[in-house]
């Protein structure tokens, strides 16, 4: 058995050694156009203008500004923040296990378990919000066991206007605590931000919204092109992706219901990205990787026999896919692909579109794809390139002819195709 | 609880999306307009791409005021001679058109900064479909000056920190210069 001190001292040498290793190995490198638009919002917030996109991200924008003051380079600081983050994250979760079963054996399992997972290795390289947001949900969460509810309360919201799509579990800690200073202090906090927003952006801000849910909800999310663009399915994420074992271990903790709020947690988390999130976004499944693991030791701390806790911590690390790693490439797909086009290259895409802009090429939005095409037609003596994670070309006339590898397993490969003239 | 876990196990098989971008401008009929258009188009459906055209006949007729170009006679010309290379030329300039209108609303809107902020943005939805319609030096062109407008619009900054008043004299002059070059596509 591990004992307090040593759980500290390997836990804070595991932790940074994971975190020098990810700043020494990967520079920042753009995926998605998210992170352009984060990046954009260091230096000139403007939601409107998709900088960063609605609902805004204010207090993730906020830190980023406040930590860019020291680094002056938005990029570093967005790719800082979220290795940072993601160690935040994986040392609170240990926290909350260690609160619920003293255990810090099971503690450091479950850090290793976590920097051994190619879902947590993702989402330090994203330069997104998740890995800022996740941690301040689970530091608000912790202080809710540690009775502090108003500070818990002034996290939470923080946690809420940095990942907005994690409010299925923020209404859920809030209605199953229903305590008046926790309530207090995060309706409090939230209507501060919004006032805010509301100065900054004005009238503005309504009417982006009423755009970007409508369209999130009713036409990008569902996909009216499902039919022909990059489908993919939660059934094809859980079981290809994640892997058919880590879900089993993930979802035999909630048969027992040892600790419904987590447990509770878990489901309403799971059934709102299974309904209203794209699969095409895994970095969703992050809060169910935190839960899964914090619910997973829980449930194996009340095994009696230590040959079974044993079994099934050895199918936990046997479930890891972070041995499909090749760790060949510190560079995203997209960044390769950018390097190897000519410049100002004609590119068709739905994916990373702005980033592509950003770096000056011409591109043909995907997402109208019938002005693609007569594109195609009409100007069928350019040269005109087209990216997809699909290795088949969509187009006709199309040849492949390279392909970027993916930096880390959750990522996709990109196929670059070429008209032939 | 077991019964629960199975289900939401089930769950996982069920459900099925797809890739989405953001650059759905919203609700705008132009624009929809000219995708249902050329999908007729590249199914051969002269009438239905007609009717299309027909559903917003007011506003075209409107927008040729703007770009002075007798944009309804164009449709019906290119479709009598099921002239698919002219429709898309013709949608093109319909485009543009779009564009010259809403630069106009925003020039009128320059005391209101959120609206012209909006308008503007909009505007840039049609331009970068409209970009890769142009040879290198109208592309960058085009860019340059809607960059320029959009610094002329000035900005409130918060609680009055930092504003920026706007100046309408750079904002008709990057517009007008602008609107010159947005209807000169690549031949």
């Amino acid at each position: 058995m591990i004992n307090k001190k040593s759980f500290y001292i390997i836990c804070t040498i595991s932790l940074a050694l994971y975190a020098y290793l990810l700043f020494r190995y990967y520079s920042f490198s753009l995926l998605y156009d998210d992170s352009l638009f984060f990046n954009q919002g260091i230096n000139y917030y403007s939601i409107v203008e998709f900088s960063p996109h609605f609902p805004g991200y204010p207090t993730f924008i906020i830190f980023l500004k406040f930590v860019n003051l020291f680094f002056n380079d938005s990029f570093f600081t967005l790719h800082f923040i979220n290795i940072i983050s993601i160690i935040a994250s994986i040392l609170i979760s240990s926290f909350i296990l260690i609160y619920y079963t003293m255990n810090y054996t099971f503690a450091l399992f479950m850090v290793i378990s976590l920097l051994f997972s190619s879902l947590i290795l993702f989402c330090a390289l994203s330069m997104l919000s998740d890995s800022f947001g996740m941690a301040f949900f689970l530091l608000s969460y912790y202080l809710i066991l540690k009775k502090k509810f108003k500070s818990a309360g002034l996290v939470l919201s923080f946690a809420f206007f940095a990942r907005p799509s994690y409010f299925i579990l923020i209404v859920f800690l809030l209605f199953f605590y229903r305590n008046k200073k926790f309530l207090m202090f995060f309706i409090f906090t939230s209507f501060l931000i919004l006032l805010l927003l509301f100065f900054k952006e004005g009238s503005s801000y309504f009417s982006e919204a009423s755009r970007f849910l409508k369209g999130h909800f009713f036409i990008w999310g569902k996909g009216i092109y499902q039919d022909i663009l990059d489908t993919i399915s939660w059934q094809s994420i859980f079981f290809n992706k994640v892997g058919i074992l880590k879900v089993f271990l993930f979802f035999i903790p909630l048969v027992f219901l040892y600790k419904k709020e987590l447990s509770w947690l878990f489901i309403c988390y799971f059934v709102w990205i299974v309904f209203f999130q794209n699969p095409n976004s895994i970095r969703h499944l992050l809060p169910l990787y935190f839960l899964g693991h914090i619910l997973f030791f829980i449930f194996i701390n009340k095994l009696k026999y230590k040959k079974i806790q044993a079994i099934f911590i050895f199918l936990l690390f046997f479930s890891s896919n972070i041995y499909k790693e090749d760790f060949k490439s510190n560079k995203s797909a997209l960044t390769k692909a950018m390097e190897y086009l000519p410049k100002d290259s004609i590119v068709i895409s739905n994916y990373g579109i702005y980033i592509l802009k950003s770096k000056g090429f011409v591109v043909l939005d995907k997402y109208y794809l019938y002005s693609v095409k007569s594109y195609i037609k009409n100007n069928s003596n350019k040269k005109i390139f087209s990216l997809s994670t699909k290795e088949k070309s969509f187009f006709k006339n199309f040849k492949k002819i390279k392909v970027f590898k993916k930096r880390v397993y959750f990522e996709k490969d990109i196929y670059l195709f070429q008209l032939i003239n | 609880m077991k019964t629960l876990v199975i289900f939401l196990f089930n769950l996982i098989l069920i459900t099925s999306v797809s890739a989405y971008s953001y650059s759905a401008a919203g609700s705008e009929p132009i624009l929809e307009t000219r995708e249902k258009v050329l999908k007729a188009l590249e199914n051969k459906d002269y009438t239905k791409a007609k009717f299309y055209i027909d559903e917003i006949i007011v506003d075209i007729a409107y927008l040729s005021t703007k770009s002075k170009q007798p944009l309804l006679s164009d449709f019906k010309d290119a479709f009598f001679k099921k002239d698919e290379k002219k429709v898309f030329q013709t949608l093109n300039l319909l485009l543009a058109s779009e564009v010259h209108k809403r630069f106009d609303e925003a020039e009128l809107s320059l005391e209101h900064y959120q609206k012209t902020k909006v308008t503007l943005v909009k505007i840039k939805k049609y331009l970068d479909l409209l970009l890769p319609f142009y040879d290198k030096k109208n592309k960058q062109k085009i860019e340059s000056l809607y960059n320029q407008a959009r610094v002329s619009i000035g900005n409130p900054g918060l609680f009055g920190v930092n504003s920026i008043p706007f100046n309408k004299f750079e904002f008709v002059k990057n517009k007008e210069e602008l609107i010159k070059v947005v209807y000169k596509f690549d031949k």
